[in-house]
């Protein structure tokens, strides 16, 4: 007997009980469909992060001053301060390292003629750009010259530019922080929101020269930006600016660092940890619904072998094998759990799309969870199948024909 | 060369550890083209002796031969292929599968036996109508008579042109009418060569046979030939 002939028997079988047939297979459908589901919200949220930390820059490591702890009490950013030296100190003597530029930023008032918006203001020199893949849409870019000098010159981010300027050419244009007049010679390109919900086109960039003397009046930088020569050498660059650092500042070797190193995997790892919870919680939805789903395949299969006791001894009689017996029952079974897997995958792409429609949340349908899913189900009607349909097959020809 | 030869067959069953014995050494010989018949009242032996001839069952001692070749110890697998090609059964109750059509019944063994489904069709058709339910190809059991059941039934019995027909009680379900409308075909059957073994205890429908073997307490008491 070939494949098509048992489907055909398994078809008409399952159609001759259609109601009980979904209900059999509801579990499974709601297991598959949460599996979709899952993984497209997971893949969704792992796309968008990876768009994100790309907008960000490659290969990031922020050092910032640490905490030291005084009388009991932890000071956040208290430890020693950093300077443009440091910065210097970190691109000679780090191999590891490929760009360095201070980080330095002030949340300032600036104004125009008309209009004024509170925004961030970032000192930068011309590394600051290569560090965070960052170019102007139009313009020039801060150049070494600009730093040196202390230049009165700025770059603008396009949400500050468009609540400064509105749709006015903001260029060869002058905007005032802090009663520093800064003529705007670059409009930055496009970034959209950092992975933490940050604009980071709502900013105003002068050299960090200018922030630091003109505008805040400080001899020190907040910290350091650095990209190590690739991401495999991101924990080297690290110990080499530990080690620089510790040096620069005079620590013995059992003090603590009273700085931080810390790489943006550190974000990714934390944002993964956020959503690999809502995907294990998804996940373990899914599992127990296919188990129960499959205990409910194995239970239904169980009630129609005994029901079709005497269909079984009359196949026997006339000549079916115990492996025909055996492959009949598996077939409907498998028809059965491949059934609720396609109905699955079809709930749980509508309900992926109808969630990123809904909520916003960016959502990936990948072949590859369709192919685990159907996999999966078929696996099921497999694994949860075998027991019924070898019962069948066991059946002794004439006990089943005389059941009633 | 005899078609069926029993050798001393005994089997015994096996009721919460007592063993029972069902048939106690029956030795028998029908050949070729026979219309051989077996009675006995209940608990005689002749259901345990039917199940063993047919293929269903094997026996717990003793040879039985089919067509030359010793089959009693065959496994589940040879003897379902000897139900399929070499022994046509038909049952009191008809045993047909109510989901499927005549036509559906009747292909079942060659379904079992490998033909593809053109063939199958066509084969099942000519046997539907050979039993003269040529119209009926796509009837449900349940919407045709008893006596229509029971040649559906034949006619799956014979689809693989099998040797033997059994034929346990066929007319315990029908009216007298039909009873001699399928003992008429059985009749038919026998005469164009097919080896037909009949078990009943209704000396009516005994009558038929040319030779009947009468059982009790799982032995031949005795054996008339006419």
């Amino acid at each position: 007997m070939n494949f098509l002939s048992f489907l055909k028997v398994a078809l008409t079988a399952i159609s001759r009980n259609r109601l009980r047939a979904f209900l059999t297979i509801l579990g499974i459908l709601i297991g598959v469909g949460a599996v979709i589901a899952m993984m497209a919200i997971g893949n969704g949220a792992k796309a968008k992060l990876e768009a994100q930390l790309n907008s960000m820059g490659t290969n990031m490591l922020f050092i910032h001053p640490g905490a030291i702890t005084a009388g009991g009490v932890r000071q956040w950013g208290a430890g020693q301060k950093f300077y443009p030296s440091d910065v210097k100190a970190v691109r000679q003597n780090c191999p590891a390292v490929a760009y360095a530029a201070p980080s330095i930023e002030k949340v300032e008032t600036a104004t125009t003629g008309h209009e004024n918006w509170t925004t961030q203001i970032i000192g930068v020199d011309p590394d600051y750009f290569i560090i965070r893949n960052w170019n102007v849409a139009a313009g020039r870019l801060i150049t070494h010259q600009d730093v040196s000098g202390g230049a009165l010159v700025c770059l603008i981010g396009q949400t500050a530019m468009q609540n400064l300027f509105g749709s006015e050419d903001p260029i060869g244009k002058i905007v005032q922080i802090k009663d520093v007049p800064l003529r705007v010679v670059g409009i930055l390109a496009k970034k959209g929101e950092t992975p933490f919900g940050q604009d980071q086109d709502d900013c105003i960039m002068v050299p960090y020269t200018t922030l630091m003397r003109r505008i805040i009046g400080t001899p020190n930088i907040g910290g350091l930006m650095v990209s190590a020569t690739s991401s495999k050498n991101i924990p080297e660059a690290e110990a080499e600016i530990s080690a620089l650092l510790r040096q620069r500042h005079h620590l013995a070797p059992w003090q603590p660092n009273d700085f931080m190193v810390i790489s943006l995997n550190s974000f990714v790892q934390m944002k993964e940890a956020a959503t690999s919870v809502i995907m294990l919680l998804l996940g373990s939805v899914a599992g127990i619904s296919l188990l129960v789903g499959g205990i409910g395949i194995m239970n239904i299969m169980l009630v129609s072998v005994t029901e079709r006791t005497r269909e079984i001894g009359i196949r026997m009689a006339v000549g079916a094998t115990e492996q025909d017996i055996l492959m009949q029952f598996l077939i409907e079974s498998l028809a059965l759990s491949i059934a609720g897997g396609i109905l699955g995958m079809i709930l749980g792409s509508a309900a992926a799309i109808v969630i990123s429609k809904v909520a916003g949340w960016n959502v990936v349908i990948s072949p590859s969870s369709i192919i685990l899913a159907f996999t999966f189900s078929a696996g099921i009607g497999i694994f949860f199948g075998y027991y019924p349909a070898m019962k069948a097959s066991q059946l002794d020809p004439i006990e089943a024909l005389r059941y009633q | 060369m005899s078609l069926i030869r029993l050798e001393e067959i005994k089997k015994d069953y096996r009721l919460d550890g007592v063993i029972v014995p069902a048939l106690q050494g029956i030795n028998l010989e029908i050949n070729q083209g026979e219309f051989f018949c077996m009675m006995g009242a209940s608990g005689s032996g002749k259901s345990t002796l039917m199940n063993l001839i047919s293929c269903m069952d094997r026996p717990t001692s003793g040879k039985y031969i089919l067509e030359g070749e010793d089959v009693s110890q065959l496994d589940k697998n040879a003897l379902a292929h000897l139900r399929n090609k070499t022994i046509g059964l038909v049952f009191q109750n008809f045993n047909l599968l109510s989901s499927a059509t005549a036509l559906e019944n009747v292909e079942l063994p060659l379904l079992y036996g490998g033909v593809p489904a053109v063939e199958r069709v066509k084969t099942a058709k000519q046997l539907l109508e050979k039993v003269g339910l040529g119209d009926r190809l796509h009837h449900y059991p349940t919407q045709l008579s008893g006596g229509q059941q029971q040649r559906v039934a034949i006619a799956r019995a014979l689809v693989n042109s099998p040797k033997i027909l059994m034929a346990d009680e066929p007319t315990g379900n029908l009216d007298s009418q039909t009873s001699d409308d399928i003992m008429a075909m059985l009749t038919q059957l026998n005469k164009d060569g097919l080896t037909v073994i009949l078990v009943t205890h209704e000396p009516d429908v005994a009558r038929y046979s040319k030779r009947v073997v009468l059982m009790k307490d799982g032995k031949i008491l005795k054996e008339e030939k006419r």
